[in-house]
């Protein structure tokens, strides 16, 4: 009799916690006003959960807590393709590759956009592929224990400096320089943020790169010395062949990171939404889809909104590829050596 | 044991009750402004000294004998006292024109600032759809035009508007051809779509549907206009006034009527109006608050004194004043 009252009460509290909560989330996702009560509802019910039945309440918790990330992911790509999909509806084809786009005529196509992230990733990939992959394999394979015990935290050190002081150096100092350097007669070029990139996305491609170079078997390299190889060949012949799917997965992942990132980018480049003339100036001024979205989200109204949703229903669905390849890669890789 | 779990756990439990009523509570009573950064600092200095609420016989932050106001009570105690409120707080937010117009709309906010109207701001929305929006011109700005040291020492003191239209369409692209230095112009625009850029264009091109191919980049802040210009030697560009200093000089122009003017003069050709919007009416407390800002009191201190935007004229106050309710 007991024991079933307490089952009710349980199921009770449970549903109660849930539907509540529930509720809260979609009251405040429809935005149509800011219901406390719910809340208030779901607190009081874990908080007399944890009372009477702390074991089931704790544990619920903690799936929550776990659960909820990739919920948010969830519920970011749900709000993102509703709100960006009637871009793509009205002229997908002119949306991806036009060349317009004009806020005060309603004409919006990304084409310059998907350019300019195009033009900046790839002279950041230029930059942070040889050095990044040079890195992880001296770190890796050759240097002494304490110049690696110096040499790893820097490298991860750069991956932690705020985005905004990059951009604030490449705004102060190589806008101006590359201005006078190269004497053209403007700011905001695509080869400052490309060179920024390039170290910003160096620290991801040397860690990822580094552990893979790591997880090679270190007694199929020995075995190739034994062969009375150099070092290097050996590296070259056998390691780095072996490591190169990992590498390739470093290099996605790089790409990646400096493909999605903003506030460097938005603070050097010029804002010019056109291709540039010719097509692979990188001295032009231009654009990229995150300093697009950055710089006028603020300012937009009516379609506007619409077209910067679309854009970033884009790059979200490029660098989900990205990273997806990247981890089917890396797990490969994995599974390989394991059987190895 | 148990017991001590239980009253523990009622402790946070309090807590965090006692904490979301104080929140709630607090939003009561506040007036909330959100919107454009040309207007913030106005609107942010206005509740700055409103929030004080500095007493009467302060005469460096209040003194309202010296404005023809007879009352002995503190700043905002008078205000809100001329529609029967009592004092209330005002926090004031910094966005974007749009945001701060969307909020207000929303009833987030009370008041949204604008650095355009809102016809502008909403260009697709017809006059009825925008019938909800009560306009509130606080003051003027001037937008400067101003370029790089180099070029103003080097001798470009003015600009014809022709002259400066060739230059935003790129008909003109070097600084000898407008009585300058050989070398070629680089000419820094706003972010489109922004309130700047709205009235820029409507202002020198009389419309906004125009394509200045001359434009080399855009920023999104006055800011970094300004900072774009002082970094480089052949730039111009149009920042508020606010954001002239003697590294990036304002140049006069010779407008349409042929006359000269600097960026000072009351005729300056670029002024625009700066907004603060209420929805579906103005409130009391709204009308208190705008009331403070409209007075002589508030155009002096909150407008001349902080800024370098310029107070309404007299006939504007006026007309300003009417628009909102009655006093009691």
């Amino acid at each position: 009799m007991l024991n079933k009252i307490s089952i009710n009460l349980k199921l009770i509290l449970g549903l109660s916690i849930v539907l509540s909560l529930i509720g809260f989330l979609l009251i405040f996702v429809l935005a149509k006003s800011f219901n406390i009560y719910l809340f208030l509802i779901a607190i009081i019910g874990v908080f007399l959960g944890w009372i009477f039945y702390e074991d089931e309440t704790a544990k619920a918790l903690l799936f929550a807590a776990s659960t909820s990330a990739g919920a948010i992911l969830l519920l970011i790509a749900i709000f993102l393709f509703i709100r960006g999909f009637p871009a793509f509806q009205r002229d997908p084809i002119f949306f991806l590759s036009g060349s317009t786009w004009n806020v005060y005529r309603d004409i919006y196509s990304l084409g310059p956009m998907i350019w300019g992230s195009l033009i900046v990733t790839f002279g950041a990939t230029l930059i942070a592929a040889p050095m990044g992959v040079g890195a992880a394999i001296y770190i890796g394979k050759f240097a002494p224990e304490w110049l690696r015990s110096v040499l790893k935290p820097a490298i991860e050190l750069l991956a932690g400096i705020p985005s905004v002081v990059y951009g604030f150096l490449g705004f102060i100092l190589l806008n101006r320089a590359i201005m006078d350097y190269f004497a053209i007669p403007n700011m905001g070029q695509f080869i400052a943020p490309s060179i920024i990139l390039g170290f910003m996305a160096l620290p991801t491609i040397t860690s990822v790169a580094e552990d893979a170079i790591d997880a090679v078997p270190e007694h199929l390299e020995k075995g190739a010395l034994a062969l009375g190889v150099t070092e290097w060949q050996a590296i070259k012949e056998v390691t780095l062949p072996l490591a190169s799917s990992g590498i390739t997965a470093a290099l996605i992942l790089g790409i990646g990171r400096a493909l999605g990132e903003t506030m460097a980018v938005t603070m050097m480049l010029g804002h010019k939404t056109k291709y540039p003339s010719p097509l692979f100036d990188i001295f032009e001024p231009g654009e990229s889809l995150t300093s697009l979205i950055a710089s006028q989200i603020g300012e937009a109204s009516g379609q506007a909104v619409d077209a910067l949703m679309g854009a970033g229903l884009l790059l979200f669905f490029i660098v989900l590829v990205l990273s997806t390849t990247s981890r089917i890669i890396q797990s490969r890789l994995q599974r390989r050596f394991r059987r190895g | 044991m148990q017991f001590k779990r239980i009253a523990g756990f009622s402790a946070v439990f309090l807590l965090i009750i006692s904490l979301l009523t104080l929140g709630a509570f607090a939003k009561e009573g506040v007036l909330r402004a959100n919107g454009s950064s040309t207007v913030y600092p106005i609107a942010s200095t206005a509740a700055a000294y409103w929030n004080a609420n500095p007493p009467a016989a302060d005469t460096e932050y209040w003194g309202p004998e010296n404005y023809g106001i007879d009352t002995d009570e503190s700043l905002a105690d008078y205000w809100a006292g001329l529609y029967g409120l009592d004092t209330f707080n005002v926090v004031v937010g910094l966005s974007h024109s749009g945001v701060g117009l969307t909020k207000v709309e929303n009833g987030q906010v009370d008041i949204g600032n604008s650095s355009a109207a809102v016809e502008y701001e909403f260009p697709d929305r017809d006059e009825e759809e925008l019938s909800g929006f009560t306009d509130h011109v606080v003051a003027k700005d001037h937008q400067a035009f101003s370029v790089s040291k180099e070029i103003y020492d080097a001798g470009v003191e003015f600009l014809t508007k022709d002259e400066l239209v060739a230059i935003f369409h790129g008909e003109i692209t070097n600084w000898k051809q407008v009585r300058g230095p050989d070398r070629e112009i680089q000419v820094v625009g706003r972010a489109v779509g922004s309130g700047t850029e709205t009235m820029f264009r409507i202002n020198v091109f009389g419309t906004t549907d125009v394509d200045p191919a001359g434009v080399d980049i855009r920023k999104g802040q006055n800011q970094m206009v300004k900072q774009t210009i002082i970094q480089s030697d052949n730039a111009i560009g149009y920042p508020g006034v606010d954001f002239v200093s003697s590294e990036n000089p304002a140049i006069d122009v010779v407008w349409d009527d042929g006359n000269r003017y600097s960026v000072e003069d009351a005729g300056w050709p670029l002024g625009r109006e700066l907004h603060m919007y209420t929805y579906q009416g103005t409130s009391e407390k709204e009308a208190a608050f705008l009331r403070l800002i409209l007075s002589d009191f508030g155009q002096k201190v909150f407008v001349e004194e902080s800024t370098d935007y310029y107070p309404l004229s007299e006939a504007e106050q006026e007309e300003q004043l009417a628009i909102l309710p009655e006093t009691k």
